[in-house]
């Protein structure tokens, strides 16, 4: 089964064929890559650093480092992407951008890069989820851009993206959707991908140095699948094992998708006999879709990954563990990772050295996680 | 097969013009919605379009959105969506075309859908989010089952490429008045029918306007070189306000003398 393709209206057919000619040209660009490359040096604060987690590692009985993705700008690796599409917009000679976001983090992180690089922007959001993250919507707001709820279907991310598509298929000619994961049709899987590598990229070099050896395992949340992807693929032709977490109410490959096309491309979704799309509950509104990108589905189909789900609570376990051993708050999303390596400890070997990614930081996740606790207003 | 491009090409030998209602099945309930086709064969539709509602129908604005989240809510299916036209079929007498999007069909696999379509007695398909190039399978499940194929083009699609599109096309070219969802306004009318012309130039296929009209002056102009309009929003806006009276009179109104 060949996982991706280009299912999409007409309109968007030759637009898309157009992005993946300006794509290759402008990969390949000294002049783009310099670019780029300063953007997030300079504005994105990369290399990130790569910490050896020593409280964590002694508690779990084997070596544990952290790809700190959570000190980016904007706090997640999510602006690795919004900074190449964004650029790649400009050189593509549009002036407006479009993106869907659930918990706000890509939205931030495209409103940032449009504001910096002076283009126009529209981020579509669920409405349960601009009720959910007000404050994000704000954040968005106060960079420039325009946040348009979206009421329709299950009101959440997945209907954002629909509705980023049929934005796209009306303004295709001044407007580039920047997709925020490694989703959607052909090429915006491999464009991803590829504006994420750059995590991977990194981590080999800083764990090579550090250790002097490749790691065993690397382990990354997985929703649409963007920073395990951009972890795991630098290292796809070395002997290190891939492990995704999901969310148990969003889990694709681990327990409940089937082969399915939806938005652009085929993949694994969770959806009925008769190929209904089926909301899904994650606690992580990052993990919260109901697909997962190509390569993962390929990973899964040729074994070269595994996909785990894990429970609310083991996450919620791994977002308060980290905080207490490292004193780093974790997304949520990435404290998926966390609670999966906790509940797993005994599968792993004292010599094994785990690389984990660690997407986002916690800060917005605060008050879900003290209302989860149960402590929340006026139970201090 | 070409039961459908057989019927167009009938009309356009009387000098006359198409016009193809869509109503979604399942809305307001599966029932209504088939008393419906009947309803608009009674007053002239030379085929109507049957949508098999999915829960995320991305060509269409929020009329149509509105009409599939409903009929999914009152529990329709493909197969018993296909399964009720077919306990009608005495009554049908002009071709019915079935839209939906992929998901459902590639679910079902596509030479299942294809054979389903042929026992429910359905001339042809439109699955708007299938372009020719991954549109491998579903060609040979439509060949085998002689299901019309229809393809979409739209403002944007190159030359090179509409050929390409309409040697693949076996029902009709389905021409998108406008880059954006269905329900949306045309912005220039002029321009769509231009364009129209110059397709019609390129095959011999009946080529039908659809998206976007809801007046019958629309529908005129584009007339003066299309073979036929299709009409789905302004009719769904009609009976979701109005019932089933009110979307079988703007029909008419739409219809006009055609």
């Amino acid at each position: 089964m060949i996982f991706g393709g280009r299912f999409v209206p007409e309109t968007l057919f030759w637009p898309l064929v157009e992005l993946e000619e300006a794509w290759k040209r402008f990969k390949e660009d000294e002049g783009f890559k310099n670019e780029l490359n300063a953007l997030l040096r300079d504005y994105a604060g990369r290399p990130t650093p790569f910490c050896f987690a020593r409280n964590l590692s002694q508690f779990l009985g084997f070596k544990v480092y952290l790809k700190r993705e959570d000190l980016c700008h904007t706090g997640a690796h999510k602006i690795n992407n919004t900074l190449g599409q964004c650029l790649l917009t400009k050189k593509m000679g549009k002036r407006r951008v479009i993106a869907e976001t659930g918990a706000g983090q890509h939205g931030v992180a495209t409103a940032c890069a449009s504001a910096l690089l002076g283009l126009e922007c529209t981020i579509y959001m669920g409405e349960e989820d601009t009720k959910r993250q007000e404050l994000n919507v704000f954040r968005m707001q106060l960079l420039g851009a325009r946040v348009v709820p979206v009421s329709s279907g299950s009101k959440t991310l997945k209907d954002a993206i629909n509705k980023a598509l049929r934005d796209w298929a009306a303004n295709v000619d001044d407007t580039h959707y920047v997709i925020g994961s490694v989703v959607g049709p052909h090429p915006f899987p491999e464009i991803v991908r590829e504006f994420q590598s750059v995590i991977g990229k990194e981590a080999k070099e800083q764990i090579l140095k550090l250790e002097g050896r490749l790691p065993t395992h690397l382990v990354a949340c997985v929703g649409g699948g963007s920073n395990a992807l951009g972890l795991f693929y630098p290292f796809e032709n070395d002997q290190v094992k891939f492990i995704g977490i999901e969310a148990e109410g969003a889990a694709t490959l681990s327990l409940n998708g089937e082969k399915g096309v939806l938005h652009g491309f085929l993949s694994y979704f969770i959806q009925d006999e008769w190929g209904q799309i089926l909301e899904t509950d994650a606690i992580a509104a990052g993990l919260d879709y109901p697909g997962v990108g190509p390569d993962h589905a390929r990973y899964k189909e040729e074994g070269r990954a595994e996909y785990y789900p894990l429970k609310k609570e083991d996450a919620i376990e791994g977002f308060l563990s980290l905080s207490r051993l490292e004193g780093i708050i974790p997304a949520l999303e990435s404290a998926h990772a966390i609670g999966w390596l906790l509940k797993n400890k005994y599968s792993f070997k004292k010599d094994d050295l785990v690389i984990v990614c660690l997407s986002g930081r916690g800060d917005k996740d605060i008050e879900l996680v003290r209302n989860f606790l149960g402590r929340g207003n006026g139970g201090a | 097969m070409g039961e459908l491009k057989e019927a167009l090409l009938k009309l356009k030998a009387c000098g006359q013009k198409a016009i193809i209602p869509y109503i979604v099945a399942g809305f307001p309930d599966l029932e209504t919605s088939l008393d419906l086709v009947l309803e608009l064969q009674k007053r002239g539709a030379s085929a109507v379009e049957i949508g098999i509602p999915f829960s995320d129908p991305m060509v269409d604005g929020p009329v149509i959105q509105t009409a599939h989240a409903e009929a999914l809510k009152n529990g329709v299916t493909p197969l018993s969506i296909l399964e009720a036209i077919k306990e009608r079929e005495s009554e049908w007498g002009i071709p019915l075309i079935v839209m939906t999007y992929f998901n459902p069909v590639f679910r079902m696999g596509e030479r299942r859908f294809a054979q389903l379509l042929k026992e429910a007695g359905i001339s042809g398909a439109i699955i708007p989010d299938l372009p020719p190039e991954e549109a491998g399978e579903w060609l040979k499940a439509s060949n085998e089952y002689e299901i019309d194929v229809v393809f979409l083009v739209d403002p944007n699609t190159p030359e090179k490429r509409i050929q390409k599109i309409a040697s693949l096309t076996t029902g009709f070219l389905y021409y998108l008045s406008l880059k954006g969802v269905t329900g949306s306004k045309i912005k220039d009318l002029q321009n769509v029918k231009e364009r129209v012309k110059i397709i019609k130039r390129m095959t011999s296929l009946p080529v039908c306007v659809g998206f976007g009209i809801k007046e019958r002056w629309e529908a005129e102009v584009l007339l003066e070189e299309a073979d036929g309009t299709i009409v789905g929003s302004s009719l769904l806006k009609a009976l979701i306000e109005g019932g089933p009276s009110q979307m079988l009179e703007l029909f008419m109104e739409l219809k006009g003398n055609a």
